[in-house]
């Protein structure tokens, strides 16, 4: 009787232990706002619906209205804001305004990211009223199904220090380590730097390779990717994309090669010493993100 | 037990009879005797609680254990008298409850209902029972399995997003590890054999569904029938017997074997899905309005079709390696078509009708026009139809000879008119003596083709009276009964019967029906390339146009048409190399006979639709259909190519590079009904 008590104690612990650690995994402290670091992660925009906007069942030849929540999560600021809805057949489900704007209150064209002013980042609420049509034949309810798809412009930097060390047949040199591999666990947007690979070259004619791989993160699709501005140590480094070549800085996201791309980075090195010094990258992104809605026709 | 210490004893050098009766020569010989005896004892105990902990599961069982015998002694057990067998008699019970259990119900409710649904989660539960009694401990583990399963996919409907996942395989994840824990690691096995019959019952009810509603997957036909054709809880009844369920050696050797056989197949059926051109193609299916119209929507294609597995066996014997899935689908051709005739057309095998059924039937397959998929409008819960009832307890059956046969016939037509649109009937009634000669009836109400019977209430119970001439009577040949008269002693008087035999014949033609059917399409935009358009189809275009074929209600007769670059492609892009297609015809659904097309129209010209030159009758038109033509049951309307259509389909703007659209077709046609019943009537006469 003892021994099935205990076990039975052992059990609710067994429960009650994760429970209470899963119950902890809350927002976290955020007193320290000042010091907390937006640019993390991969939040981007966010879409959800208002209860019952729309609602989960609907009349023939009746209106409702559609409200989506907007909610940047990202670290940086969204442009040229398009919502749509799309996918409805038209013979049941149709709006009057199928495509529209999105921004904030605070700039015209813009829904800010996260930052201190928003540490929730900016939300913007777009409506689509929309109709029903008859219902087919003597059908007593019919279901539909439609997509409610935003497509955005934003931008994120990635910053690092890094070692550079062109002197690596030296035995023992006081300076840095030179990590080959790093990993990131984002940058505040749904487009992200995943990996850097560090390819050093030594000798006479030294040179540092970056190799850095960028992809998609977030839930939505990326379209296009366009480096905007890449620097080694506070100078131009000469970058381009291992998928259309040197040139050009503009890439849309190929459908067989999934959402992930390599950039690749050359630097000649003047130095002969290791020495840490600062990468930073700046990236422009299209993007795209759709949810799916499901309403119910009745009679 | 007892061959586990036969053994020990056998190893330790010590033979099993008479071991009390050695006498050690020296010391550490008898302590190493007093050792073993000490063994042999403690062996001797656990045999005696693990015999009665089997005496307390099964008082009943006929092989009862042995008596303990002293721990000098320890007999070769036999095999009645061991624990597992007792268990193996009550799996064995449990395992051929599901085995002939599952073999009635795949020849008896196959089909998509409400009892087959049941008797699956009847076997669930047994074979939750059958795999518990193969257990020796912790049996309780193996609900855990069963019980997430449940709630997974009747609570939650199957969902698979990610988000929900975590939080549900956590969940279970930490319920498993705790009864782990606390079972010491003897939990996993049962928790195991936990997730076998939800297996079986997600391949037996809701496999096809799942994959494709939630994964998105167009299942190839070879699938759907490995799927279909298995009776599954028959298999898992085959695979949960005991090795030796049997006296017979032979029975048992084929049971090993079978259960060998149903684990390939299992193997290759869980396998299959990951197969692309195998298990799935390329492009995805959409997703089904109800589990139930996904089901029956595949029941009904892939029905009556071979098992591929079988029609592979059989050609590999017959020698057809050069050209097996050419002989494979041959084989499936005839059995389908075989199928039709038999199970839907109702005709018997051998007769000169169902040889041209078949005939007529691979015709078909070779078509273009009548090869276009369709499947039933889920959404049209009461379709039109329309049954005779001939009353035949009210019919008369006796009449006097100077009376006359007064009394009628009463036919019932049952028409269920749920559009509740305006239906015209004109019935008749004739009698054919045994001479074959045709008699009109008289039939009250009366009705004609000028002046049909009209209504448009959703049902119509109308009752007609048809009425036996009497000239009938009179000129009909007449049989004597066998007591054709009869004499009492007190009475002079003589009745005189005589049988008349006819065949009452009712015709009813309905007028002026009209049906509709629908297809939906998606167009995207021309510059997109082929993994985009097979993206937006995976992601977006296949949860909005779920069914790619046409929907057409349950109507006696149906219009059947395709709109589309390839057969049942639910894509339309514009290319100058891909022309769209579109095909139609008319099939009879019900029991009687369409004699006329009013009018079909596919509605495309109200859509700006263009057909090709010449093709005049392509998107509407009216069909005559000869007498020898109404014991067909399709008949091809149109087909050609569209010559244009709209372009704001072509490249749809904005934000969405696809737009989805409905097409509905529509036809007005005449139906006939008929039956024919035997009457028997008796005059009498009196002298």
């Amino acid at each position: 009787m003892t021994t099935s008590k205990n076990i039975i104690k052992l059990y609710c612990l067994s429960f009650l232990v994760p429970l209470l650690f899963l119950t902890s995994c809350g927002n976290g402290n955020q007193d320290n706002l000042a010091n907390y670091n937006f640019k993390q992660g991969f939040g981007g925009l966010d879409i959800s619906f208002l209860e019952n906007s729309p609602p989960s069942e609907v009349y023939p030849n009746s209106e409702f209205k559609i409200i989506a929540k907007l909610e940047n999560k990202g670290a940086y600021d969204l442009k040229e804001g398009q919502i749509a809805l799309v996918g409805n057949i038209k013979e049941y489900l149709d709006t009057n305004l199928p495509e529209q704007s999105f921004f904030g209150e605070e700039e015209p064209g813009i829904l800010k990211g996260r930052s201190l002013n928003y540490p929730a980042g900016e939300t913007a609420f777009i409506e689509f009223l929309a109709f029903t049509n008859d219902l087919y034949l003597n059908a007593q309810e019919m279901p539909l199904t439609y997509f409610i798809k935003a497509s955005y412009q934003s931008e994120f930097e990635f910053a690092d220090t890094i070692c550079l060390n062109p002197n690596l047949y030296a035995v023992y040199d006081s300076g840095c380590q030179v990590e080959s591999e790093k990993s990131y666990s984002g940058q505040g947007a749904p487009v992200a730097i995943n990996e850097l690979q560090e390819i050093m070259s030594p000798g006479s004619a030294s040179q540092v390779e970056f190799r850095i791989k960028v992809g998609n993160r977030g839930n939505g699709r990326a379209k296009w990717l366009e480096l905007l501005d890449a620097k080694l140590g506070g100078k131009e480094i000469n970058c381009y994309f291992k998928d259309i070549g040197a040139a050009l800085y503009k890439i849309n996201f190929p459908e067989e090669q999934g959402q992930e791309t390599v950039l690749i980075c050359r630097q000649p090195l003047t130095e002969r010493n290791s020495y840490m010094t600062s990468l930073y990258l700046h990236f422009g992104y299209g993007y795209e993100l759709k949810k799916e809605q499901k309403i119910k026709m009745i009679k | 037990m007892g061959a586990f210490t036969n053994t020990f004893a056998r190893f330790s050098g010590k033979s099993t009879a008479g071991s009390s009766k050695y006498k050690p020569d020296n010391e550490a010989a008898a302590k190493a005797e007093v050792v073993e005896k000490e063994q042999v004892q403690e062996q001797e105990q656990t045999k005696v609680r693990s015999d009665a902990k089997v005496k307390q599961q099964a008082p009943s069982s006929a092989s009862e254990s042995k008596p303990v015998r002293p721990s000098y002694f320890t007999p070769k057990p036999s095999r009645s008298s061991s624990p597992s067998s007792n268990q193996s008699s009550n799996v064995g019970i449990a395992s051929m409850v599901l085995l002939l259990g599952g073999i009635l119900k795949y020849i008896f409710f196959n089909e998509i209902s409400t009892i087959s649904y049941v008797l699956s989660l009847l076997f669930f539960v047994i074979a939750g029972y059958a795999l518990a009694e193969k257990l020796e401990t912790k049996k309780v583990a193996l609900l855990i399995p069963m019980f997430a399963f449940v709630v997974w996919y009747f609570m939650f409907n199957g969902r698979i997003d990610p988000q929900f996942l975590i939080y549900f395989l956590g969940t279970l994840g930490l319920i498993s590890l705790g009864f782990t824990l606390l079972s010491r690691g003897e939990g996993v096995k049962p928790e195991i054999y936990g997730l076998i019959p939800p297996l079986f019952l997600f391949l037996d009810q809701g496999l096809i569904p799942f994959m494709v509603e939630k994964l998105n997957l167009t299942l190839t036909p070879v699938f759907e029938t490995l799927i279909l054709s298995m009776p599954w809880w028959a298999l898992l009844g085959l695979l949960t017997l005991p090795a030796e369920f049997s006296k017979s050696n032979f029975l048992n050797t084929v049971a090993g074997l079978l259960k060998v056989l149903g684990i390939m197949y299992l193997i290759v059926v869980l396998i299959f899905p990951i197969i692309p051109e195998l298990g799935y193609e390329k492009l995805k299916v959409a997703g089904m309005e109800d589990l139930s119209a996904a089901q029956q929507r595949i029941q009904e294609r892939a029905s009556g079709g071979e098992n591929p597995a079988i029609s592979y066996v059989y050609c590999l014997f017959k020698g057809e390696y050069a050209d097996p899935s050419g002989c494979v689908k041959g084989r499936q051709q005839d059995s389908l078509v075989a199928s039709i005739c038999k199970n839907q057309r109702k005709l018997d095998v051998g007769t000169p009708e169902f040889d041209n059924c078949l005939k007529t039937e691979k015709e078909k397959l070779n078509t273009p026009a009548l090869q276009i998929e369709g499947t039933i409008d889920q959404l049209i819960k009461e379709p039109f139809s329309a049954k005779i009832a001939p009353k035949k307890e009210s019919w008369p059956t006796v009449y006097g000879a100077e009376t006359g046969l007064q009394l009628p016939f009463p036919i019932e037509l049952q028409i269920k008119n749920p559009r509740e649109k305006e239906v015209k009937l004109v019935a008749s009634c004739s009698f054919e003596d045994t001479k074959k000669n045709n008699i009109p009836g008289k039939i009250l109400p009366t009705s004609t083709l000028d002046n049909p019977i009209k209504f448009n209430s959703e049902t119509y119970p109308g009752q007609f009276l048809c009425y036996l001439p009497a000239s009938a009577l009179q000129e009909s040949a007449t049989t004597p009964s066998a007591a054709s008269s009869t004499e009492t002693t007190a009475e002079v008087t003589a009745v005189q019967q005589k049988v008349e035999e006819f065949t009452l014949k009712f015709e009813v033609q309905l007028l002026g029906l009209t049906t509709s059917s629908r297809l939906q399409r998606a167009f995207v935009r021309s510059d997109l390339q082929q993994e985009e358009v097979d993206r937006l189809y995976k992601e977006e275009i296949s949860k909005v146009v779920k069914v790619k074929e046409v929907q057409v209600p349950a109507d006696p007769v149906g219009i059947y048409f395709d709109l589309g670059q390839g057969t049942g492609q639910p894509i339309i892009q514009d290319k100058p190399y891909l022309p769209i297609i579109v095909r139609a015809y008319a099939k009879n659904q019900g029991q009687g006979q369409m004699s006329h097309i009013s009018e079909y129209n596919l509605n495309l010209d109200q859509e700006n639709f263009v057909a090709a030159e010449g093709s005049t009758t392509c998107f509407s038109g009216e069909r005559e259909i000869s007498e020898r033509e109404r014991l067909l049951r399709e008949f091809p309307l149109s087909t050609c190519l569209i010559a244009s259509y709209p372009e704001e389909l072509k490249n749809p703007s904005g934000l969405s590079s696809w737009t989805s659209k409905e097409f509905q077709a529509t036809l007005n046609y005449d139906y006939i009904l008929k039956s024919q019943d035997k009457v028997r009537l008796t005059k009498i006469e009196n002298k």
